[in-house]
């Protein structure tokens, strides 16, 4: 079943496969930082209160886990399920978290692992969604009936499903969760460099699939 | 250059913060094509949709609850997956004094003390439960949404043990000993791997441990068990799990 998949590869999915290496550049843009003080959940921690812990991290991260989430998986049934699936970890990983990251980087470790064993368990379902999004449905023949922005994000979801599931995570862990590359290098476990040419080639990749869906930039 | 090469060029230019150079800056496709690059970028920031669901923690909590009340009763009759999980979790605990007693007897016999490298003679042993969900199924099988959880004991002098699963002879998870995530971790000697069952049809709990380095495995069973055995690595495959 695999081999037949991959038989049906996009242009995007080729395009982003066997990536160049630049040099190591510890280079990156500055980001927002840490939306939260995270101070505050260390501080639970330091008296017990796994509780207190989880809470503000729901609080603080639950929408960025939630997004995060919904663009890897662009299932929406599933979605809130893997989120809550990462909080009940996250409660029990807790008591290992060691500090070598911000929590944030953290959790979204963790969520980005338990999105890619959705994906992988839903696999022969997205690549019918792979398949079909070639062929325009009524509404993508039709725009005008939606605004020009609800169409673009539409196509949008569908052009990342396209992405390999690397790259998605890369462009959206770059871009939506406006991580650093070291950030970054920190959840996928691989250096900054490759994460910068997977986002290089992703992001033009994903340009190039929604004008070639119809959406307009 | 092709616009494709322009692009990528440019955006990896960007994202070193390095200029983007005059040959791109001086393209006459360069400001549409960074206006649209920039247009996807904002549109991956935008949230596309409010939180809605305003009970979602409390779903949370109530997942942790239930998490913590489906650890097993013993008092409890199992079920026929149960049974099998406790007679290995049996097999499991005889198997490990088993294992500590022999370890003491090479200790206390041996003529030059515990500073001798010993040879590991212990066999890893796959210890496999079912954390059943809400639904029952009769007979041997699971369910979807029912957890599967891998156990083992790393073996003193075992450099590498790694905990697999596969889905109709796919790996679809793996947990080695040197794991540190949170659903694949290893605390003391045990190593453990949680799966969801999420798909219907035959899952395979697998265990190898090797020494060396293990050569990569394509990922399809039969395979990598006769690509581990061949490189001197010890397999261990469980009876499959049928998934409903």
């Amino acid at each position: 079943m695999l081999a037949r998949n991959r038989g049906r590869l996009t242009r995007i999915d080729e395009a982003i496969l066997d990536l160049p290496q630049p040099a190591p550049s510890s280079a990156s843009r500055p980001t927002a930082g840490d939306r939260v003080d995270e101070s505050k959940i260390a501080a639970a921690m330091a008296t017990g209160d796994r509780r207190a812990a989880l809470e503000l991290l729901m609080s603080a991260y639950g929408a960025a886990v939630l997004a995060l989430c919904r663009r890897m998986l662009g299932d929406s049934d599933r979605v809130r399920d893997v989120r809550q699936l990462v909080f009940v970890e996250a409660h029990d990983a807790l008591l290992r978290f060691e500090g070598k990251s911000s929590y944030r980087t953290w959790l979204l470790s963790i969520a980005r692992h338990r999105c890619l064993d959705a994906i992988k368990s839903i696999r022969r379902g997205r690549v019918h969604l792979v398949e079909t999004s070639h062929e325009p449905s009524d509404a993508e023949k039709n725009p005008e009936q939606r605004s020009l922005e609800v169409e673009l994000r539409r196509i949008l979801e569908q052009c990342l499903q396209q992405l390999k599931p690397t790259a998605r995570t890369a462009v959206l862990l770059r871009f939506q969760q406006k991580l650093t590359y070291p950030q970054m290098s920190e959840i996928e476990g691989e250096l900054p460099a490759t994460l910068q040419a997977r986002v290089s080639r992703a992001l033009p990749a994903l340009r190039q699939c929604i004008e070639r869906h119809g959406g307009s930039l | 250059m092709k616009i494709e090469e322009l692009e990528v060029e440019a955006v990896r230019r960007r994202e070193v913060n390095e200029p983007v150079g005059s040959e791109i800056e001086n393209d006459s496709r360069w400001p549409e094509l960074k206006r649209k690059l920039d247009r996807v970028q904002e549109l991956l920031s935008i949230e596309n949709e409010a939180e809605t669901d305003e009970d979602w923690q409390r779903g949370v909590w109530a997942a942790i609850h239930a998490q913590r009340t489906e650890e097993p009763d013993a008092s409890a009759e199992p079920t026929p997956i149960a049974r099998e999980s406790g007679r290995s979790r049996r097999r499991f605990a005889i198997l490990s004094m088993a294992a500590v007693a022999a370890a003491l007897l090479v200790v206390v016999w041996s003529p030059d003390g515990p500073s001798r490298p010993e040879v590991n003679m212990q066999a890893p042993v796959l210890d496999w439960s079912i954390e059943a969900g809400e639904r029952r199924v009769r007979g041997d099988d699971a369910k979807r949404g029912d957890r599967l959880r891998l156990r083992t004991r790393v073996p003193e002098g075992t450099e590498f043990v790694e905990l697999r699963v596969y889905w109709e002879g796919t790996l679809v998870a793996a947990c080695r000993s040197s794991a540190t995530e949170s659903s694949c971790g290893r605390v003391g000697q045990t190593l453990t791997l949680s799966w969801r069952l999420d798909a219907p049809g035959e899952y395979e709990p697998v265990l190898i441990s090797f020494t060396g380095e293990l050569p990569r495995l394509p990922g399809k069973l039969e395979d990598d068990a006769a690509a581990a055995k061949a490189a001197g690595a010890q397999v261990v495959l469980q009876r499959s799990i049928r998934v409903r």
